[in-house]
């Protein structure tokens, strides 16, 4: 159960964290690429992408350590 | 407000009374893999959908996002019906919810408000709806033992109504004490130990109204917030899996020993179920405890965030 909070919590601060940034850099995040296209629209999938690459990174972490200890 | 609610709950009670037996008569059924029993109902989520709609039609008198909800929350339940009673390409399941999706980016006005931010500059809604086939299939990943989706369930639409409350949204409110009222009748048939299973019908169902709900009102950041588990938990079932798969086709990370459930170290699966056990093994109702304790813990950080922005006048 700490390996699920922790995990839990730890996203739930980092993707907080992520709208504040956002907030902060609003005025970058709004300029136009091209077209309708904005910086902010590529920031938001590349955060997406990293985001899920977080947990993930972080749950093989704790995972390893779990069945490290079981050996 | 109270009457629409009330009314989902008890259809969806009665309709249990009825539909639970009916299941088990017709063969709708299946294994539970916890208790080693056969023959336990498999599409009890029908019990929410139907009461959920109910509470939803007497809402549209008065309230016009009702009915657009309805309709696509139906209409995504019903795919989830027709998958548990015949089986429906994986495909057809993540595309019909994305299809759905576009449909009502075009019929409704959609905004995308991000908490701290505000208004997302491109207004168009396009990435809010998305949440639809994606909350609806992270819902559908994270249904383990019983009892957890309706409560889940539950907790995720009261954050929703808190924070819709703050920003004064008293049709939402309305609209998702339906959805907890239809979840709650859904928990009376499913909470351990289960007379019936909720089902792609219910994970669909459940997963589709929250979802809609939160497009139509603006309200989809909180639903990341507050739902966290289920959005960590499909990402870590579609990184390790390699993609979005039907939960039936996932080999379960965990395996099963006298009742308790351990974590399969030889499994390059990762899931929110397998990281609850990875410190101890657990029974099937410790499991639904500490999955049920995640779900509140992210819903009440939520609701303390929006009242957070609310106090500080920035953006909820």
């Amino acid at each position: 159960m700490k390996k699920a909070l922790l995990l839990l919590l730890s996203s739930y601060a980092v993707l907080t964290a992520l709208f504040a940034a956002a907030a902060v850099l609003l005025p970058i995040m709004k300029r136009r690429i091209f077209a309708g296209l904005a910086v902010g629209d590529v920031t938001l999938i590349i955060a997406i992408l990293l985001y899920g690459l977080f947990i993930y990174t972080t749950a093989l972490l704790l995972i390893r350590v779990s069945c490290k200890d079981r050996r | 407000m109270l009457i629409e609610a009330a009314s989902a709950f008890l259809t969806g009670v009665l309709f249990g009374r009825w539909w639970v037996p009916y299941q088990k008569r017709r063969g709708i059924t299946s294994r539970d893999i916890y208790k080693g029993i056969d023959g336990v109902p498999r599409a009890g989520g029908l019990i929410a959908m139907v009461g959920a709609a109910v509470g939803y039609v007497l809402a549209s008198a008065s309230v016009a996002a009702a009915l657009p909800l309805l309709v696509v929350a139906v209409a995504v339940g019903l795919l989830g019906l027709l998958d548990d009673l015949r089986g429906v390409d994986e495909y057809a399941r993540v595309l019909f919810p994305v299809f759905l999706a576009f449909v009502l980016a075009r019929a409704a006005e959609v905004r995308l408000t991000i908490p701290m931010v505000g208004l997302f500059y491109g207004a168009t809604g396009w990435l809010a709806v998305l949440a639809i086939p994606v909350m609806t299939n992270a819902f559908n990943m994270l249904d383990p033992v019983n009892g957890f989706l309706p409560v889940a369930n539950v907790v995720v639409a009261a954050a929703l109504a808190a924070v819709a409350a703050l920003r004064g949204q008293i049709d939402a409110v309305r609209l998702l004490l339906v959805h907890i009222a239809a979840s709650l009748a859904l928990y009376l048939y499913n909470r351990y130990p289960a007379k019936t299973f909720n089902g792609n019908v219910g994970s669909y169902f459940l997963g589709a109204s929250l979802s809609t709900l939160a497009v139509l009102y603006d309200l989809v950041p909180y639903l990341i917030l507050a739902g966290l588990p289920f959005v960590v938990n499909g990402a870590l079932i579609i990184f390790s899996s390699g993609g979005i798969k039907g939960r039936e086709k996932i080999a379960r990370p965990t395996y099963l020993r006298n009742g308790v459930v351990y974590q399969d170290c030889s499994s390059p699966i990762v899931s929110l179920v397998r990281i609850v056990v990875a410190d101890k093994p657990m029974e099937e109702y410790h499991i639904f405890k500490a999955l049920s304790a995640t779900v509140l813990i992210s819903s009440a950080l939520t609701t303390a965030l929006a009242v957070l922005l609310k106090l500080l006048s920035l953006p909820i």
